[in-house]
């Protein structure tokens, strides 16, 4: 699914776990391609592919300076994402505790209709 | 009555998101709450998000949207057009970001289950990876401010 939002670049990059991994080791602080590659038992080549995708979703960037380009996280493309789950896990539980609410005033709406129709007649 | 959680389910290599949530309510009166936008308004989303504008056609071929403007201030627009109606049983209706790629098909389904509703929404998505993307986000979890959550995140990926 090619997209160019930042989101689906953002979320489609999170969506794997060792792209999940570097990022929660770029948290940590700045490392090197060859620093990431140690931990996760992977080639540095696979591991710049890994890079590769994250850059291009926004979510990390690399120093042009120094040879060995270390990787650092960027906070605001994480601000997005963190925005955006929020919305979608917020939405369903707050929503259906709403709901919960609101079903219970039309139930009492429900049950009151009748009543109220039988006092109208009564009081006839 | 005790706290109802929501339950997802999401099947490896499937582009299917499903949720279940019991609700204390007979079918008919659910179906109207998800759907009559006069009820819609008074519970869908999160209480800090404001309901600008909700408008509902029920029924096949009819357009639905509803905007909400967000505690930052931004506003959220989401929009779709239903392809099946059954009161009190069944709905199924598109999807989308106003504005925005990708389409997701909705499901809403209610069962009756002694005097109560379980609730099933089922949202099939383009593909495993825009079901995956989705998930990342919709992974089963309280209700944290952003930031906390995406410290769990990050935390859980660190472990």
């Amino acid at each position: 699914m090619p997209s160019t939002n930042p989101l689906d670049l953002a979320f489609a990059a999170l969506a794997d776990p060792t792209r999940r991994a570097i990022v929660a080791r770029l948290a940590k602080g700045e490392a090197t391609v060859m620093e990431l590659a140690r931990p996760f038992d992977m080639s540095q080549p696979a591991v710049s592919l890994h890079l590769k995708v994250l850059e291009r979703a926004g979510l990390i960037s690399r120093r042009r300076e120094a040879q060995t380009r270390p990787c650092k996280l960027e906070p605001e493309g994480l601000k997005a994402i963190a925005e955006w789950v929020f919305h979608y896990r917020a939405f369903w539980e707050e929503s259906y505790e709403r709901l919960d609410e609101l079903l219970v005033e039309m139930k009492k709406e429900k049950t009151n209709e009748p009543a109220k129709g039988r006092s109208r007649r009564r009081a006839r | 009555m005790s706290q109802q959680k929501v339950e997802v389910v999401a099947e490896p290599g499937s582009p299917r998101l499903l949720m279940r949530r019991f609700v204390d309510a007979p079918p008919s009166l659910v179906f109207d709450a998800f759907t009559k936008p006069e009820l819609v308004t008074r519970w869908k989303g999160p209480r800090q998000f404001e309901v600008m504008h909700c408008e509902s056609d029920l029924r096949v071929g009819g357009k639905w949207r509803i905007v909400y403007r967000m505690p930052n201030g931004g506003e959220l627009a989401l929009h779709g057009e239903y392809s099946e109606v059954a009161r009190p049983e069944r709905v199924v209706r598109t999807f989308c970001f106003v504005g925005k790629p990708g389409k997701v098909i909705e499901t809403f389904l209610f069962e009756e289950r002694e005097g109560r509703t379980l609730v099933t929404t089922i949202s099939d998505h383009e593909s495993v990876e825009a079901r995956d993307a989705a998930l990342a986000g919709a992974v089963d979890r309280g209700m944290e401010g952003a930031y906390e959550r995406l410290d769990a995140l990050l935390g859980e990926m660190a472990a």
